[in-house]
Formats: C-alpha cells, sequence, structure tokens
C-alpha cells in the first residue's frame, strides 16, 4: 500500500485521483493546491508517491518536482497534466518524474500508470512470496 | 427533394436543429462588449459555468483574470495575437481540457460583427476519443524515453565497472592500455614528451603474512588514494595487478616524473596507518621511472619494461627508492 501525496489546484481533479488512489488499493496522506504548498506537505508526510499537475498558481508542478527532488530523491513522481507538448514530457522526465498521465485521468491508465512505475520496483513482501514459489 | 425540404426550416427549426441536446458540438455566441452570453445550446452549457465563462471571456478580452473556465492564460498564448489587431473578423482555436466535463474540446473561436455588436461564436468540439489515444501514446513515449535515460545510465556505469578495478576504485590495466595508446599518438603528434612509473609496495607479502589479507588490502586501498592524491588530473593511476600500480604522466619529462616518483616515496614513508589501539603499519614502495624514447620505441610497451627494470633496480639496492631508467 502506498502513501499518497495529491497536488491540483482544482479540487475536482484532487477528488477524482483521490479515488482512485483509494480504488487501487492505496491510502491518501495530504493533498496540496499549489507547487508551493506541496513541498512542505511532502516534507512533513513523506509520502511514497505524489501525483503532480503541471499548471497551477504560484509554483508549476515541474519547478516543484524541482525543489522536492533537492529533498527526496525516494519518493515516485507521476505527472497528471493535459499538456501533451514533447518540450514538458521531456523536462518532466529530466527533473525527476517517473510516470505521467495526459488528462482526463480514469482509473484504468491509473491503474497502468502505476504497473508501469512499481513493476520494476520491489515490493518487498509479495515479491519475495513470488520468489519462494 | 432534399434542399427543398431543407428551404423549408425556418430559423428557429435550423438552430434547433444544430445546437439541440443531440448536438455533437458544443456551441456558445458571447457579446463581447458586457461578455455576456448571449446563447448557447445545451453542451456549451454543460462544459461551462455562466459565471466562470464570463470570466474567461474577460481574461480573454483585456482583463487580467486567469481564465478559471479553460485555466489558460489567453493573454499570454494564442488569443494575444488576434486580439491586437484591429481587424473585424478573427479565428483562432485551441484545444483544452475542461474539469467540469473531465473531457478534452477542440475549440474554434470567431469574432465577427452582428447588428453592429462585436459578438464571438464558439464552437467545442469533443475531442476526447482522440486525446485518449493520444494519451495512450504519450504514456508510451514517457515510458520508452525513460527506459531509454535508465539503460544510458547503466551503460555509463558499465563503462565504470569495466575501466575501473572495484577495490581501490583505480584504473584498470585494461583500461590504461586502451588511453596510453591515444595519449601516446597525441604526445607523439604534438612532440611532447611522455613518462611513466611503476611502483611497487615492499615487502607486501609479509604485511599479509602478519596481519592478514583484510589488513593487506586495507594498505592497498590507502595507498590508491595517496596515489590519487599526489597525481595531476592528467595523470592515468591505474593498478596493474597485486601490490604493484603504474602512472601515466602525460607532457612530462623525466625529471618531473622522478621529482613526482620521490616525493609520492616520501609520503609513503611518512603515513602509518593505524589498525589496533596503539599499533599502526608503516610501509614503503619502490618506483621504476623511464620516459618514452620516440627513437627507438614504438609503442609503451618497451617503456614500461624498462620502468619495470628500474623498479627492479630499486628494489635489489635496498627498497623505499626511486631508480630512473637512462634516457638518452
Amino acid at each position: 500500500m502506498l502513501k499518497v501525496l495529491v497536488v491540483d489546484d482544482s479540487i475536482m481533479m484532487r477528488n477524482n485521483v483521490k479515488t482512485y488512489v483509494q480504488n487501487a488499493g492505496h491510502t491518501v496522506i495530504g493533498e496540496a493546491e499549489s507547487g508551493l504548498l506541496s513541498l512542505d506537505i511532502c516534507r512533513e508526510t513523506k509520502p511514497d508517491l505524489i501525483t503532480m499537475d503541471i499548471t497551477m498558481p504560484d509554483m508549476d508542478g515541474l519547478e516543484a518536482i524541482e525543489k522536492i527532488r533537492e529533498f527526496n530523491k525516494e519518493v515516485t513522481i507521476l505527472v497528471v497534466t493535459s499538456h501533451g507538448q514533447e518540450e514538458v514530457i521531456m523536462r518532466s522526465l529530466k527533473v525527476g518524474a517517473q510516470g505521467y498521465i495526459l488528462k482526463p485521468i480514469t482509473q484504468e491508465n491509473f491503474d497502468e500508470a502505476l504497473n508501469s512505475i512499481y513493476k520494476n520496483l520491489e515490493s518487498p513482501k509479495e515479491d519475495e512470496y513470488l520468489l519462494d514459489e | 427533394m432534399n434542399s427543398v425540404q431543407m428551404m423549408n426550416f425556418d430559423d428557429a427549426k435550423v438552430k434547433e436543429f444544430i445546437c439541440n441536446e443531440t448536438s455533437e458540438f458544443a456551441l456558445g455566441i458571447i457579446d463581447i462588449e458586457s461578455s455576456e452570453v448571449i446563447y448557447r445550446n445545451s453542451a456549451m452549457q454543460k462544459i461551462m459555468h455562466k459565471k466562470d465563462a464570463k470570466k474567461c471571456w474577460e481574461s480573454i478580452y483585456g482583463l487580467d483574470a486567469v481564465c478559471s473556465w479553460c485555466q489558460l492564460k489567453h493573454k499570454d498564448d494564442m488569443t494575444q495575437q488576434s486580439l491586437d489587431s484591429s481587424s473585424d473578423k478573427e479565428e483562432f482555436e485551441y484545444e483544452y481540457f475542461s474539469e467540469m466535463t473531465s473531457r478534452w474540446y477542440q475549440v474554434q473561436n470567431r469574432v465577427t460583427v452582428l447588428n453592429s455588436k462585436k459578438i464571438l461564436i464558439m464552437i467545442a468540439l469533443d475531442i476526447s476519443r482522440q486525446k485518449k489515444a493520444q494519451g495512450d501514446l504519450i504514456s508510451t513515449q514517457f515510458r520508452l524515453a525513460k527506459q531509454t535515460q535508465e539503460l544510458q545510465k547503466a551503460q555509463d556505469e558499465l563503462k565504470v565497472l569495466a575501466s575501473t578495478d572495484s577495490m581501490t576504485k583505480l584504473y584498470n590495466r585494461r583500461y590504461f592500455m586502451e588511453v596510453s595508446d591515444s595519449l601516446l599518438l597525441l604526445a607523439k603528434r604534438e612532440a611532447r614528451a611522455i613518462s611513466l612509473m611503476m611502483l611497487d609496495i615492499d615487502k607486501f607479502k609479509n604485511i599479509n603474512d602478519i596481519y592478514g589479507h583484510k589488513i593487506g588490502d586495507e594498505v592497498i586501498i590507502k595507498l590508491s588514494q595517496l596515489l590519487q592524491e599526489n597525481s595531476r588530473k592528467s595523470d592515468i593511476v591505474c593498478r596493474w595487478g597485486g601490490e604493484e600500480f603504474i602512472i601515466l604522466l602525460p607532457n612530462t619529462e623525466i625529471e618531473g616524473a622522478t621529482t613526482i616518483a620521490q616525493k609520492i616515496r616520501e609520503v609513503v614513508d611518512s603515513l602509518s596507518i593505524p589498525i589496533k589501539e596503539e599499533e599502526a603499519i608503516h610501509f614503503s614502495v619502490s618506483i621504476g621511472v623511464s620516459q618514452f624514447d620516440s627513437n627507438s620505441e614504438i609503442n609503451l610497451e618497451a617503456t614500461i619494461n624498462r620502468a619495470d627494470e628500474a623498479l627492479y633496480e630499486a628494489k635489489n639496492s635496498g627498497r623505499n627508492r626511486v631508480c630512473v631508467a637512462p634516457y638518452l
């Protein structure tokens, strides 16, 4: 189970994401409505995963990721955005995002994104269990 | 027949035909001066909240607010150019994602004049299906780019692994041979000197026998750090094997190489490595130095051999010393 921080300036979008997170069996431990706010919440709550919008007031998602990476290299970051330009995609990768979803987010593409991110990482118990078999 | 029938539709019916509930596209007509929505069909009603829509027009038409409807800073991008020009007829289109409906729209805007009123006609087509395909593509593209990045990283790590000695992190013999050839070529072309030194820990077998291999390894690691610290950035410091090291000194005459070798020998000689309380290891090194001789040598093999001979001489004449291979 992952502890998730949801960052988006739209409350509607945060609620959507929260539903998908919970449906996938994870817990939302915090939400932020701007990039700037997400920094402190990330420091306090130490999430495993952050879903990050890009266009937000006061600090955009890319800048927020950059800042977060300065103090937290471990957290997985999934960009959830309406930006489809290659430049934004590449910048997300460069600043250290592990996944990228174009809005609208659905349960299906959210699960898919998580699967592709976490298939390489050891999710300890399950993997060990599989190996034992 | 059909066209005749079409002709019979009055304005209201045509309006109904294109704008009713079943319509695929959303239509809105906005009075630009007052920012009021004059007309919108039910599809448009779903996309935008009236209040928010007004804000949107206000932001498009010169006020500072960010459009909360479509979240775009219209003034910054596509609309600016069309509004700056004074023409009465303007067209612009863009794609945007509505968080109200969670769908993508292609929006076509046209500014025109009707009954001497400046109005904006806005048509929004739902392009969510295309966007879904694009989204899948983007996710794949992102994943691919990430994999490429990881592959590149792994490749770089492999390169380091292949060129260094894992214990000392110095270059290995393989890398030395690889890089020394090109450095020699460069030195030849620029008619510059190139020297090297062979270095060996004195009586290393004793250290191993008395203190064990673990301490022996520590001595080697400590010496490696010391060699690294006491050589220049351009020097190639390499673990030749066991307790033997080689340092290639580009752009260095035999005299310079000898000075560096002496310095290394002295630093090692003054060093003591604490192992237990009140016990420390002291050890020394012997070094053979040689310079590449462009008159009689074609590659570094003979130069290395001569350094090796000088090292042998240093060992035979009492150790803890530097011997220089003769250079004409």
